[in-house]
């Protein structure tokens, strides 16, 4: 342990300065012990007082993405529509009704083959790039 | 985190660890600074229960402070050597304001043998008693200047700033204080086994 020095000790008579700093080096060799009793009352006290552990990153959803978020909104009521959406337009998809077609068709100028040049255009623009 | 890890972590690291809730870094920084506390406190005092209520107190007050301890403000041990010394100031305040407590004799606990030959040891309790007898008859500020220096082992600036007084004016007290401790021992050289040593 470093003692620290100023000009105004040197005013002791060096021996007295030497019994005193004897006295010093004696008592801090004597310092007092930390009962086991005391410490179990700290730490007691710490455990009492501290904080709540701090969260690290927010737990990962178990669904996970935007899919998870709407269902916290609205849960799995909401995807009943959607649902139902699906599986009508994935049947019309598979054999359109009589009517669908002939709407389309007179929605065209009733020229069967300008729907046939519209897919025909679509299909080679998706092929070309 | 292991209690091996945090042996070597600052003060400061530790007590922002108890903050975030890690219970090994409050027990690493109580077995680190409560001896530091009881220390300063049982030699301002005198007395180690009430040296005890200090030190637990003081640990108290540093739980508390943790969560909104700032690294850069102040380091740990000087702010724990701070808040000691003031919560010793203020029981010394008030005992004198009571006019001094008694002194239970039956309290005392008997002294545990350390060890050296008997007249070895009886020379070193006769000795540190004279210390503490001398400490005790010193004005307060010198007192606790002349513990934080010589017995705590600070630097002036440190002593300055717990005591939030002039580095001038702790060497001022160190040395006065010193110069008090020379005069009150000096009457005793020969009780405690100085003259037999020149």
């Amino acid at each position: 342990m470093m003692m620290n020095t100023d000009p105004n000790e040197f005013d002791l008579d060096p021996a007295l300065e030497a019994e005193l700093e004897a006295m010093f080096a004696q008592d801090r060799e004597a310092a007092p012990t930390v009962s086991g009793a005391l410490l179990a009352r700290i730490e007691a006290d710490a455990a009492a007082h501290q904080p709540a552990p701090v969260r690290g990153a927010p737990a990962p959803a178990k669904g996970g993405g935007w899919f998870t978020l709407d269902l916290g909104f609205s849960g799995w009521s909401s995807l009943g529509g959607l649902t139902a959406a699906l599986v009508v337009g994935f049947g019309i998809g598979l054999s359109p009704p009589d009517a669908v077609s002939t709407l389309t068709i007179n929605l065209l100028g009733g020229d069967a083959s300008a729907l046939e040049d519209v897919f025909w255009s679509f299909d080679s623009s998706l092929l070309e790039g | 985190m292991p209690f091996d890890a945090l042996d070597a972590a600052s003060d400061a690291d530790l007590l922002r660890l108890y903050a975030e809730g890690d219970p090994t870094a409050a027990r690493v920084l109580t077995l680190r600074l409560t001896p530091m506390a009881l220390r300063l406190a049982a030699r301002v005092l005198g007395d180690m229960a009430e040296a005890e209520d200090v030190a637990q107190e003081a640990m108290l007050r540093l739980w508390k402070a943790a969560p909104g301890w700032r690294a850069d403000e102040a380091k740990v041990s000087t702010w724990l050597y701070t808040v000691t010394r003031n919560l010793c100031m203020d029981r010394m305040r008030r005992q004198k304001s009571r006019g001094g407590a008694a002194i239970d004799l039956d309290a005392i606990a008997e002294p545990v043998d350390p060890g050296p030959a008997a007249e070895v040891r009886l020379t070193q309790a006769a000795r540190s008693t004279a210390l503490q007898d001398a400490l005790a008859s010193l004005p307060d500020r010198q007192r606790e200047a002349v513990v934080l220096r010589h017995l705590e082992g600070l630097t002036n600036p440190e002593i300055a700033q717990i005591m939030d007084i002039s580095t001038e004016a702790v060497e001022s007290l160190t040395a006065r204080g010193k110069r008090n401790l020379a005069t009150a021992l000096a009457a005793r050289r020969t009780d405690l086994g100085y003259d037999d040593e020149h």
